[in-house]
């Protein structure tokens, strides 16, 4: 669990195989940022691993003159990305934050030359340099400002973690809604670093986050919690969200790069786990040992994954889940978890009657599983695509699958019977 | 020697303005008399005198085409005019090509260096206010900071100017850029070796300036080739020897050590530490930043540190500049950029004047950016 807390080095650190090797070679071969791209990922996985994000830290302290000339400099975006956010000392004053060397090297009466801000050893309470500048009168040491401490400032070399970064686990995020103040929604490598710089997430998340238009002047104090709830709701109404939403919607407003607008980062959180269903889950497996026996030419590996325990053990939670949620609602209902190699989609349906199954996607089902992947940036990020469907009046229930491989050479599979029929003969189906 | 011989050739006014993009007394764009045509190292300067407001202004023309222009247009105007740096207020067309419209200045440093003039120390602090503005909206590198960049108001006030190898210190397509040229007797060893460089590349020229302004020599100890590329060649042996950190050990300890790495010490110990700083081989041993190195003159040298605000524009004109900077980056190809400048410029009222031209720039970005439906979407937002 990602929880954003200073970081301290632990008495044992348990080493992950090779990943100090790789890195190391790649530090010094000037490719900072392969190898912080390498520790990213694994501090995404594992947050709490030592070693990788004493690695991290020690690549992001390099200098800024060897950062210049490197083979491969670290990006703005690495820098300052909220998986560092335990390294990072923060001035407690005006939010600047930097990292200090001393947060992997808590040497006792360390020397810090030229430092880049004050703390309190007590408190830890810290100004950057020109927060310091400006409290100091000609140059005299500051008592620490913090209510009710007797410390005084001293060079900062301590973590102190960034206040505004999101402490949320990144397995527990449905999506990421990204937004820009402005009439030209951003590009996702303009909008990833919005969202990498305050949650957990890396480059390879994109996946997570849904770029919607904003109207402009729509991010000022009044107006963006307004926007943000518009975008909630409406991507709730398209079946991109599991219901209930906008309550376990968490929107920040994120000042863009110099360049650029101001940004709205909505993270919404997954809706509440239910245990798998042992009724649904038998039925997927029924399903799917139809589809093997159906002998499709092109079986890879892709759908070998389709069959393994944490595919389908989490295909049925969410099928419990929508399926509950669509009989409450009488209507359908969709949950999305992205898996490491699988965007699972799951839809709840209130009947088995077909025909009014089908009306239930107003545009048609390959328009929704089109807008489903459009919305995941599938294909693409080495995803595969599952969307298992349940049917059912209560009493019976009937199952269907879609599944589009990200090896775009094995077989892809359409639940055929909820495209219209005008329309399965239009597509050749 | 010429110590401003530059890479692209030599600052010298033409015997006579052959190949000029417009002859003396021309109007330029119904409005601009050209009153005087001077050559510089990579541009034509045309002096204009507005006929509409008697004002006196300067047109530079690129030898290496609109394109360079366009680039020294989108520094330019990046920056909030400021009383330190000269100002840039247009484009304005030149004999089929593209002038960018500047403040005229009349002086510059270069000829009080020339006539071995005495030069006011508060002048060191205008270029150091002047080359930190330039980095007020993320770091920026001049890369040709040289005495006839400085120029020199009627009122002495120094203005940085020329931005013609500028560039902001940003990785592109997966480094940092490097160095495009320079005028090797103020560059620093990075820029002479080509090699990427930020601001502290700057920092280097300063000490070469400071040295200059102090004793009147430059701070060598052997006379500079006559030529860019010999400079050049001479230089990169001398950043190959220990020459340099020696000299830079000299002008520490100038009242320890005779000089044989310079022509002459530093006039004051505190003078000569500061110019070792800057004279540093290695960026990382120089002042971080033009804020730093003005805080040490302050301290140090006791010249006070000069600070005023940006001039505010009026909104109209503030706009005109960002959609001029706009069409310039797609002339640029830098499509990503000029998306972005005109999504801030379009997220609140346009003038009305500039409306419809900025809903075109922003259509053609997107188009050159390869999102044509975002494109179509904006016509739709337009409506």
């Amino acid at each position: 669990m990602f929880t954003g807390q200073p970081f301290t080095v632990p008495e044992h650190i348990e080493p992950v195989p090779g990943l100090a090797d790789r890195v190391e070679a790649m530090y010094r071969a000037g490719r900072y940022r392969t190898a912080m791209d390498e520790v990213l990922r694994q501090l995404r996985r594992d947050p709490a691993n030592a070693e990788a994000m004493i690695l991290a830290a020690t690549i992001v302290y390099v200098s800024r003159t060897a950062t210049l000339m490197a083979a491969e400099p670290l990006t703005r975006e690495q820098s300052a990305s909220a998986i560092l956010a335990p390294v990072a000392v923060q001035c407690s004053r005006c939010g600047a934050f930097w990292y200090a060397m001393g947060t992997v090297l808590p040497i006792p009466n360390m020397i810090v030359a030229n430092p880049l801000g004050v703390q309190c050893p007590v408190c830890r309470y810290t100004l950057c340099k020109d927060c310091a500048a400006a409290a100091s009168h000609q140059g005299a040491a500051i008592p620490c400002p913090a209510p009710g401490c007797s410390g005084t400032l001293e060079p900062a070399h301590l973590p102190t973690g960034r206040r505004e970064v999101l402490p949320i686990d990144p397995s527990e995020i449905e999506r990421v809604i990204v937004a820009r103040d402005g009439p030209i929604p951003p590009t996702i490598s303009e909008a990833l670093p919005a969202v990498t710089t305050y949650v957990p997430l890396v480059a390879d998340d994109a996946p997570f986050v849904i770029i919607c238009r904003s109207d402009p002047s729509q991010m000022s104090d009044a107006s963006a919690p307004v926007l943000a709830r518009r975008l909630v709701d409406g991507l709730e109404h398209d079946m991109l969200l599991a219901s209930g939403a906008w309550d376990r919607s968490t929107p920040m407003r994120v000042t863009g790069s110099e360049d650029d607008s101001d940004y709205l980062v909505i993270v919404v959180k997954l809706p509440e786990r239910q245990p798998p269903s042992a009724f649904l889950a038998g039925l997927m497996g029924d399903h799917l040992q139809r589809i093997a026996d159906a002998k499709f030419e092109h079986h890879g590996p892709c759908w070998a994954g389709l069959y393994s325990a944490d595919v389908t053990g989490e295909s049925a939670a969410l099928l419990q889940a929508a399926a509950s949620d669509a009989h409450q609602a009488d209507r359908l209902a969709t949950r999305t978890r992205i898996l490491p190699e699988y965007v699972v989609v799951a839809t709840g349906i209130p009947t088995l009657d077909l025909p009014a199954a089908r009306s239930q996607f107003p545009h048609g089902y390959p328009a929704y599983v089109e807008q489903l992947n459009g919305s995941f940036r599938l294909p693409g990020y080495g995803l595969n695509f599952v969307h298992w469907i349940s049917c059912s009046d209560g009493a019976t229930t009937q199952l269907h699958l879609t599944f589009l491989p990200a090896d775009q050479s094995e077989q892809a599979l359409l639940a055929q019977d909820l495209v219209e029929p005008d329309m399965r003969r239009a597509l050749g189906l | 020697m010429d110590p401003e011989a530059t890479a692209a050739g030599q600052a010298a006014p033409p015997a006579q303005p052959a190949g000029a993009p417009a002859a003396l007394g021309d109007t330029l764009d119904g409005r601009w008399s050209v009153a005087e045509i001077l050559s510089g190292g990579q541009a034509w300067v045309l002096v204009v005198d507005d006929l509409k407001q008697g004002i006196r202004r300067a047109i530079k023309v690129s030898f290496s085409g609109p394109l360079a222009e366009d680039a020294e247009l989108v520094a330019l105007f990046g920056l909030d005019p400021y009383p330190y740096v000269v100002t840039a207020f247009d484009l304005v067309e030149v004999g089929g090509s593209q002038g960018i419209l500047l403040e005229y200045v009349p002086g510059s440093l270069a000829e009080a260096v020339r006539g071995g003039r005495p030069c006011p120390l508060a002048l060191l602090q205008e270029i150091c206010a002047g080359m930190a503005h330039l980095s007020q909206h993320g770091e920026f590198a001049h890369l040709d900071l040289k005495p006839s960049n400085v120029l020199i108001s009627d009122s002495g006030t120094a203005k940085v100017a020329d931005f013609g190898l500028a560039h902001a210190v940003r990785i592109r397509d997966g480094r940092f850029p490097a160095a495009a040229g320079g005028t090797w007797a103020y560059a620093a060893p990075e820029v002479i070796r080509l090699e990427p460089c930020d601001s502290r590349a700057d920092i280097f020229s300063f000490g070469v300036i400071f040295y200059q302004l102090s004793t009147g020599r430059l701070p060598y100890p052997f006379e500079l080739a006559a030529t860019a590329g010999a400079q050049r060649a001479q230089l990169l042996d001398y950043y190959a020897s220990p020459g340099p950190e020696r000299r830079c050990q000299e002008l520490y300890y100038s009242d320890q050590l005779t000089p044989t790495q310079l022509p002459t010490p530093p006039p004051s110990v505190a003078v000569g530490g500061i110019i070792s700083d800057c004279l540093q081989d290695y960026p990382g041993r120089r002042p971080a930043s033009f804020s730093d190195l003005a805080e040490r003159l302050a301290a140090e040298v006791g010249i006070p540190v000069v600070s005023l605000p940006p001039v505010p524009l009026a909104e109209a004109d503030r706009q005109r500049r960002v959609l001029v900077t706009a069409e310039a980056l797609i002339r640029l190809r830098r499509f990503d950029e000029a998306v972005r400048s005109l999504n801030r410029l379009l997220r609140g009222p346009v003038d009305p004047e500039l409306s419809a031209e900025a809903r075109d720039a922003a259509r053609s970005a997107l188009i050159g950016a390869g999102r044509p439906d975002a494109a179509a979407a904006l016509e739709r937002w337009s409506i």
